[in-house]
């Protein structure tokens, strides 16, 4: 594969083409900040270690051992099923996600069960090709910073997996915005696949922050765009076309916010 | 005073003198050197807690780059909060600090590379980046993002093509 600007032009910029080379004063500081560090560290482990031995029990103390205990159980669990990372569904949860997080089509794909319902991301949208879904979140420049899984109480049909997560879009994170929060993934697994898999995206601040003002500057700066872009106010279009202007739009939308 | 184990206190020294100076060229690169030195001290701080899981070379290098990634990444997102309360501070007539999260590049011609590379999207920037400067392979990369090596690859042909219309637009 062909990736001749990088090696002519990225390679030898590099601020750093030699680690070797860096300056003794850099280095000086890094270490002074290492050994510090470490010192800091190991103060607060002797201060652990002798509310340890004075016989305080801490909640760390307390959460410790709940958390052996689960994991011995775990562990137990694994014994008996041969492989946990595979059954357990908080585990198949998490590398779903991953995978989704990645916009990794075939290793999502390889995750859903054969009549897996995946929703769209967009309230309101009606399509069943999750692929083209994968492929505009990427191409948008989304990014998915997922937090913790839970599982719930199960329904007929599989566990019930639930994953709170925040995220980037539409180059959000670098006009210096925080992550538009409150979104869940909900997830429904069955025999280690997923067959149910609802973004559950939290609309609403994005909306306001990101999703109109773009289609404003879209409208305002390239309405010949507008109708290969969108189906409608609130709906994407993800034909290839569609998907290689979100994402040439977007990128320059970013530098027009930023004043680039 | 508690101790380390010697052997975990020797293994520490060890993997901290054979890789400190790649690390805090990989912080370096990625934000400037004052919050660098800090990164890098944070990057071997989580090492040290996490020794027993830190594969034996060739493999602790990517490792503690990835370590690096996650403490870099929070470097920024808090410089971006410095520099959004900057632009406050300006239109309060408050004179800010320059940008810290802008790398220092010796050459100027360099600039306007650096520049393009810096506004990939945040994933594909940091492909671009472990490749060409970390100088990683291909399979490595993919393990330490979590992605197929075909996923790697595309990220690198894409951001090849985005770096080419940026840098040589009549070419």
């Amino acid at each position: 594969m062909r990736h001749d600007v990088i090696d002519r032009l990225v390679r030898p910029a590099n601020p750093v083409p030699n680690p070797q080379s860096l300056g003794a004063d850099l280095v000086s500081m890094a270490d002074e900040r290492e050994r510090r560090g470490m010192q800091h560290q190991q103060v607060e482990a002797d201060q652990v270690a002798e509310r340890s031995r004075n016989g305080h029990v801490t909640w760390i103390g307390v959460a410790a051992a709940v958390a052996l205990v689960i994991g011995g159980l775990i562990i137990f669990q694994a014994t008996e099923d041969g492989d946990v990372a595979s059954a357990t569904p908080i585990a198949v949860a998490n590398e779903y996600l991953d995978a989704y997080a990645n916009f990794d089509v075939d290793r999502v794909a390889s995750m859903l069960a054969e009549d897996a319902v995946v929703v769209p991301w967009e309230p309101n949208a009606n399509r069943t090709d999750w692929q083209s879904d994968l492929r505009y979140l990427d191409a948008v420049g989304f990014e998915l910073l997922v937090g913790e899984c839970r599982e719930i109480p199960p329904l007929a049909e599989g566990s019930r997996v639930n994953c709170e997560y925040e995220a980037h879009g539409f180059g959000s994170d670098r006009i210096g915005l925080d992550p538009f929060g409150g979104s869940l993934f909900r997830l429904v697994i069955n025999d280690g696949k997923v067959t149910r898999s609802d973004m559950g995206f939290n609309f609403t601040d994005f909306a306001g922050t990101m999703w109109f003002p773009f289609q404003d500057w879209i409208l305002e700066n390239h309405s010949d765009d507008y109708a290969v872009m969108y189906e409608s106010e609130n709906l994407s279009r993800q034909t290839d076309d569609a998907l290689a202007l979100w994402e040439q739009r977007v990128e320059d939308y970013v530098a027009y916010v930023s004043g680039q | 005073m508690s101790m380390a184990s010697p052997a975990k206190q020797r293994r520490f020294e060890d993997l901290y003198e054979e890789h400190r100076l790649e690390v805090l060229a990989y912080c370096v690169r990625r934000l400037e050197s004052d919050e660098a030195a800090d990164a890098c001290s944070e990057t071997f701080l989580v090492a040290w807690r996490r020794l027993e899981e830190i594969p034996p070379p060739p493999e602790a290098l990517p490792y503690l780059y990835g370590i690096a990634r996650r403490v870099v990444s929070n470097h920024a997102r808090s410089l971006r909060r410095r520099v959004k309360l900057d632009a406050r501070l300006t239109s309060l007539g408050v004179a800010p600090v320059a940008d810290p999260s802008v790398v220092v590049v010796q050459n100027s011609q360099h600039r306007e590379v650096v520049a393009a590379v810096r506004r990939l999207k945040p994933k594909d920037r940091e492909i671009v980046m472990l490749f060409a400067w970390e100088d990683l392979p291909r399979e490595t990369i993919a393990e330490m993002m979590g992605m197929t090596r075909s996923a790697i690859d595309q990220r690198i042909h894409r951001a090849n093509q985005r770096l080419a219309r940026v840098l040589e637009p009549g070419r």
